[in-house]
């Protein structure tokens, strides 16, 4: 009989050994530029055009990736499609208009957090072109970049000198769950980016040295044997956003949860261009399901105007098979779920082990809860309406060495109206809003604020956003 | 520690290519093992080893600090909840081991994130109860407590 420590190095060594290790070469190479971490794959497939901005970015987008995971890409001003029919009248303030839930989910889920934004800004996007190459049947996305994109010249794994350019490129991604291959093609004055499935050298040489430029429109692939399968012209817009997170109480969201991100369009979408080169489907329980990026961020479009996407974690079903699964609820249903939240507080799955409380000068308290040093929800209480947020990891940011949170910004609607409950330990960095209410506990200093646009206004460039009272 | 162990010591290297070559695969795996997702372990040893790149003259312990860096990373990402948990797979048959393997890798993933990764530090890399209490920025006492906590945990629940 094998006690359970020699069980426990037996499984530890399993699952060892059963990994695929990534070719080390390539990632060599890749390591001389900024890191190719799939983090920075999702920003460059969400916001090729725009370049990081440092650490201030990068705390932003720990807020966004949680809501825009999936390699989404944009596309924008499609002419509406034929087979759309007409499209529903929807103002802005309605919120997301349409209310999804989940059945079949394990019965300790609950919703735990709810985050709501409305699109109220522009964001200029270069046009896109997306090829089918026929030769392999690969698709081919393309757009111009701005020059500061350039990837520096000692960054690339494999440059390809063309007749008139000089490409580079680098493939990512596993082999066994579906690698992609991002591409720069520098003419100089102009340079194009793109991606595809394509990992053939040869195949990914003779279509690089067919991609042409075209002032003031997409890219083109020249030459025979490639389809255009459609061009974004401009700007997409999310008119809102609601992120529904779904766990048991208490629990690990990293273990145990499954999320669902509605979104609204301003006009309707090509469902095959925002499925771009992860163009798989699926149709369970009668619904078209596209499986989106690396199978794992499947999306499903009621309409084409609304876009839903899960994620699933642990336990829970599979995002797909949530997504099959979904019912549609009125706003008030909705609206109640919402409100259920703070019964988290009372009925945690996990019980939580410490809280902090925390009172503002004006009366306002927020309270983390916790389990043993890792909070994992705040509840804030102005007047007697109290609102909670047990997602709180989905946004927080920990401190250095990994063991507590140093950051958080957390909107909560209460009565009707939007605040924002926020931590920094570093106030010079990331200064807290003017006009907060402050609540000091040694280094670590808490504000709430009000409706702050200029605080909960998110710095990027699909959502732009700030939270709007939709509800 | 010794050479021989899981965890990511080397020699001193010459040159970070050199350095890299011989511990990717290792801190690959760790991170992998620590978040119990190939993905982020993926992520955060290149993460952490294009961070050491760019700072490799300065850094005199790069292994020391590649294994701290790796479990902070780790930690961290576990804590932020960015990427969902994946199931890793198993090559081992239950014939071959006497049990459920399957319910154990489980139940280790389950644990808390702490208790993770005192098992994952003290039964696949091999480190001692210093270098663990090390890592984790704690004393040896609390790394024995982890464990203990983590065993029982787990004896809980594969044994019921």
């Amino acid at each position: 009989m094998i006690d359970l420590e020699d069980q426990i190095r037996i499984v530890l060594n399993s699952q060892a050994e059963a990994m695929h290790v990534p070719d080390a070469v390539p990632a060599a190479a890749r390591i001389s530029m900024d890191p190719p971490s799939r983090r920075r794959r999702e920003h460059l497939r969400r916001d090729g055009l725009r370049r990081p901005r440092g650490m201030a970015l990068a705390v932003l987008s720990t807020v966004l990736v949680a809501t825009l995971v999936g390699g989404l890409w944009w596309i924008a001003n499609r002419p509406a499609l034929s087979n759309f029919g007409p499209l529903p009248e929807t103002a802005l303030t309605e919120g997301v208009g349409r209310y999804y839930l989940p059945t079949g989910l394990p019965d300790a889920y609950r919703v735990l957090a709810v985050r709501e934004y409305a699109g109220d800004r522009p964001v200029p996007t270069a046009p896109r072109a997306l090829y089918r190459d026929s030769q392999t049947g690969a698709l081919v996305d393309l757009y111009e970049a701005a020059p500061a994109d350039r990837w520096p010249d000692d960054s690339a794994g494999n440059v390809v000198q063309l007749p008139s350019a000089t490409a580079r490129l680098q493939t990512l991604g596993p082999p066994d769950t579906g690698s992609e291959t991002q591409f720069q093609v520098d003419f100089g004055e102009h340079l194009v980016s793109g991606i595809t499935r394509l990992t053939d050298q040869a195949a990914l040489t003779r279509v690089l040295a067919d991609v042409r430029t075209a002032e003031g429109s997409a890219p083109r692939l020249v030459g025979d044997g490639y389809t255009l399968l459609g061009v974004q012209q401009a700007a997409a817009q999310v008119a809102a956003e609601a992120t529904i997170y779904f766990g048991p109480p208490g629990g690990h969201l990293g273990a145990d949860s499954t999320t669902i991100t509605i979104r609204r369009f301003r006009e309707p979408v090509d469902v095959a261009l925002r499925a771009g080169i992860w163009d798989e489907s699926a149709t369970i329980n009668g619904r078209e399901i596209q499986l989106g990026f690396m199978s794992v961020h499947p999306a499903w479009y009621p309409t084409p105007l609304i876009e839903v996407t899960a994620q699933a974690a642990g336990r829970s079903m599979a995002a797909q098979d949530v997504l099959a699964n979904l019912v549609e609820v009125d706003e008030r249903t909705f609206a109640d779920q919402v409100v259920a939240i703070e019964a988290a507080v009372d009925d945690p799955v996990v019980e939580f082990v410490g809280s902090t409380s925390i009172t503002f000068p004006s009366g306002i308290e927020a309270v983390l809860f916790g389990v043993e040093d890792n909070p994992r929800g705040i509840c804030l209480a102005v007047d007697t309406t109290r609102r909670c947020d047990f997602a709180l990891m989905t946004n927080a940011v920990y401190t250095d060495d990994g063991r507590d949170v140093g950051f958080f910004d957390i909107q909560l609607l209460v009565d009707q109206r939007w605040f924002t409950v926020g931590l920094r330990t570093d106030t010079t960095t990331f200064p807290v809003p003017d006009g907060s209410e402050v609540a000091t506990d040694g280094d670590r200093t808490y504000y709430v604020i009000e409706r702050p646009a200029d605080v909960v206004a998110v710095d990027d460039a699909m959502h732009g956003s700030s939270p709007r009272p939709l509800r | 520690m010794s050479n021989d162990q899981q965890g990511v010591i080397v020699p001193a290297p010459a040159t970070f290519e050199e350095f890299f070559s011989d511990v990717w695969p290792r801190a690959f795996r760790l991170a992998s093992l620590l978040t119990h997702s190939t993905e982020a372990g993926e992520d955060i040893a290149q993460d952490v080893l294009a961070s050491m790149s760019r700072r490799w003259d300065t850094l005199e312990q790069p292994a020391a600090y590649l294994q701290r860096s790796l479990v902070n990373a780790s930690l961290n990402w576990n804590q932020r909840r960015r990427t969902a948990f994946q199931k890793l797979p198993l090559l081992v048959t239950r014939e071959a081991v006497e049990f459920e393997i399957d319910e154990l890798a489980d139940a280790i993933a389950r644990l808390p994130m702490r208790q993770r990764t005192v098992l994952v530090l003290r039964y696949y890399a091999d480190w001692s109860e210093s270098a663990i209490a090390d890592s984790l920025g704690c004393r040896p006492g609390t790394v024995k407590s982890l464990a203990s906590r983590a065993l029982t945990a787990l004896a809980k629940e594969i044994r019921p």
